[in-house]
């Protein structure tokens, strides 16, 4: 009494798995020990990491800080160029990053990037570098620039009916 | 007088209540899938920039319709039916309240009716994602709210419903591997749905402006994700059943080993709880410690089970066809079916569903994700996995479901095309995905010329305009199937029901074994 083809075999499926399943198994296992080992090397030893930095800040008090760091460097109308070794801040709203950067090529920055109104996400064509922009929160990201040139720099994250028009840009000076 | 539907290929019955819930689900579901595909034309349309069909309001609510659609309700929705018969047909039994079924139905046709609504009167362009401060109409949140009570009441009527057959000693020493699978979808559902709570009752106040001035976005992004990638989760574990269920369909394949399989799903339940932590690796929250762990390690040991499956099926097509005489290494490979449109669709949900997964695996890395995060690489995951993958898989059992339950397949043809037009169609979008992913290309923009840009604009155009003719290609295929299985079931059924006068469950005479009315002692080994 078997049942119908959908039906497991009465008793004794669950004994014990075929050698060669069991095999399967464990290869599948080992190939996941191994790219978990090789996540956690590229993690230690790797180059391309970006240690988490963040602060809580409200809308109000990063728009604060913005302006503090505009007025200090400003070169243009929206421009701003950053002395090596200070911290840039990038203010992403409805729908436009605010100011242009001007950075140099081989020193490193930490940009701090957050947001005034809904979640955007900076991403820099063609250097496919992408961290959110989260209101309340303050995110740093680390950045050597290593081409100079200018960089248009867009929103990866949906923010509403202006998404595709939301843009800034950075520019890179030897 | 009970009528019951007796399948004569399977042996499996079904009694006419059940049936017509499923046969109900079973349509919106259908219809669910070709208003998915015709937004997801107009989306294609609109990322080719060589057309650009839409203007951004316009482009922005089609994809939120295709996002929706696709991944909320028309997996859910087919889901509900391979509930239904797991719970019932293959435990020859019937349902222990077919109007829990229908109030299941109404409530989530409910949430559907509120959710689309809102969508169409253009207050809730906010994609599938809808993270906060984004602001819907508060009745869109509402609608997905009851969305999930009418899924949760179907999972408790298939709860008890095993609990019943359990009691009346309705099916023989363990659960069929089908409605073990359910079972796994089922709890991983729950789950999910308790993250649904989190995510969404704070966020309906919010939306109604009482009590909760504000949601913190990063608290909505963890719980939306606790929910929603659990979720694609429970998508998962029925396609794999519809694997299963497709190789026995068509041809009458059994795993090749139960407890390969059954140890595969269960692992879905271990794997898949923390996947949410991976949607964070680029936001400012927890150390890179963390994110490792949550993300990376969590992500890995996912591809465990589905890599498992994904070998068990095919070996199980194998095993069987190597019964039957095949010979030689690769001989099943030349007789697997390649003119059964089912058997077609099978190879190639398989196939894209691995590319998917690997893509997923992949962007869990921090450093790939610091690259791939919010560009193609992502909706190429998706549309690996779900579209790929567990659309295909359900297509290819509707082929063996749909005669199953009596309804001819009409327009035999054009299942063929349709099979290969799809999954060509899919393996040509995906790579199209890829590419626009390594130039680093977008997703959900409406206009990647980016007109009034002051600094140079990257030329992506060609790989969009690929993705374009790919989408076309694709969504034609899907179409297809649509209108077959529509036509198929409003033609009506092939198979009248046998009128049986009180029948207690839904043994065929025949087998009805000497020890009906309590678990059997386990006999022998078969």
């Amino acid at each position: 009494m078997a049942g119908t083809v959908f039906d497991p075999p009465v008793a004794g499926w669950e004994r014990q798995m075929p050698v060669d399943k069991r095999i399967f198994l464990w290869v599948l296992l080992g190939q996941a020990i191994f790219l978990i080992g090789l996540s956690a090397t590229m993690l230690l030893a790797g180059n391309h990491n970006n240690p988490v930095k963040q602060f809580h800040a409200t809308p109000e008090e990063f728009s604060q800080r913005v302006a503090e760091f505009v007025d200090k460097y400003q070169v243009g109308p929206r421009t701003v160029r950053v002395p090596p070794g200070e911290d840039a801040y990038l203010l992403a709203r409805m729908w436009s990053f605010y100011p242009d950067l001007i950075l140099k090529k081989g020193q490193t920055y930490t940009v701090w990037y957050s947001s005034v109104d809904v979640t955007h996400n900076p991403q820099i064509a063609g250097q496919r570098l992408s961290f959110q922009a989260v209101p309340g929160h303050a995110q740093g990201v680390t950045l050597t620039p290593n081409t100079t040139g200018t960089f248009l720099v867009y929103c990866g994250e949906y923010c509403g009916v202006g998404h595709q028009a939301m843009m800034g840009k950075i520019i890179v000076e030897e | 007088m009970e009528a019951i539907y007796t399948d004569p290929e399977t042996g499996l019955r079904l009694d006419r209540a059940t049936r017509r819930l499923i046969v109900t689900f079973l349509v919106t579901a259908f219809l669910a899938l070709g208003g998915a595909v015709i937004a997801a034309l107009l989306v294609a349309l609109t990322r080719a920039p060589a057309i650009q069909l839409l203007w951004p309001s316009a482009y922005y609510m089609a994809l939120t319709f295709h996002g929706i659609l696709a991944l909320t309700i028309w997996p859910h929705v087919f889901e509900a039916t391979l509930w239904l018969w797991a719970c019932t047909s293959l435990l020859r039994t019937r349902l222990i309240s077919p109007a829990l079924g229908w109030l299941a139905y109404g409530l989530a046709f409910l949430g559907i009716l509120m959710i689309l609504g809102t969508v169409a009167s253009g207050n809730a362009s906010v994609m599938y994602t809808m993270y906060v401060p984004l602001r819907a109409d508060p009745l869109f949140y509402l609608g997905h709210i009851i969305y999930a009570v009418g899924l949760l009441t179907l999972l408790i009527l298939f709860g008890l419903n095993i609990l019943k057959a359990r009691a009346e000693g309705t099916y023989l020493g363990s659960l069929p591997l089908l409605t073990y699978g359910m079972a796994v979808a089922a709890i991983l559902t729950v789950v999910a749905i308790i993250g649904a709570v989190a995510a969404f009752v704070p966020t309906v106040l919010w939306a109604f402006r009482i009590l909760i001035p504000k949601v913190d976005p990063l608290y909505f992004k963890a719980t939306f994700w606790s929910m929603g990638h659990t979720l694609q989760y429970t998508n998962i574990t029925a396609m794999v059943v519809a694997w299963y269920g497709t190789a026995t369909f068509m041809v009458k394949a059994k795993p090749v080993s139960e407890k390969f399989s059954r140890w595969a799903f269960a692992l879905y339940l271990v794997t898949t709880l923390p996947v949410f932590m991976h949607h964070f690796l680029v936001d400012p929250t927890w150390s890179l410690a963390v994110k490792w762990i949550g993300a990376t390690v969590v992500g890995i040991f996912l591809g465990v089970p589905s890599a498992m499956h994904g070998l068990a099926v095919p070996a199980s097509v194998e095993k069987t066809l190597r019964g039957r005489g095949v010979r030689g290494l690769w001989g099943w490979l030349r007789e697997w079916g390649w003119n059964n449109p089912p058997m077609v669709l099978l190879a190639f949900s398989v196939l894209l569903f691995g590319v998917g997964g690997f893509d997923g695996t992949a962007a869990t890395t921090m450093q790939i994700n610091m690259i791939e995060h919010n560009n193609m690489w992502i909706p190429a995951h998706i549309h690996g996995t779900l579209a790929g993958g567990a659309t295909l898989g359900f297509m290819a059992f509707t082929y063996g479901f749909l005669p199953h339950l009596g309804f001819e397949i009409k327009g035999k043809r054009f299942a063929q095309y349709q099979a290969w037009l799809t999954g060509l169609g899919f393996t040509l979008l995906i790579a199209a995905m890829h590419w626009g992913a390594h130039l680093g290309v977008p997703r959900r923009m409406q206009d990647i010329r980016f007109l009034g840009a002051d600094a140079p604009v990257p030329n992506w155009f060609n790989s969009m305009n690929l993705l374009g003719i790919a989408g076309v290609l694709t969504a034609t295929g899907i179409l297809i199937f649509v209108v077959i299985a529509l036509t198929s079931m409003f033609a009506g059924s092939t198979r009248g029901p046998e009128m049986v006068a009180e029948a207690k469950d839904l043994w065929l005479p025949s087998e009805r074994p000497a020890f009906a009315g309590g678990n059997p002692a386990p006999s022998a080994t078969v």
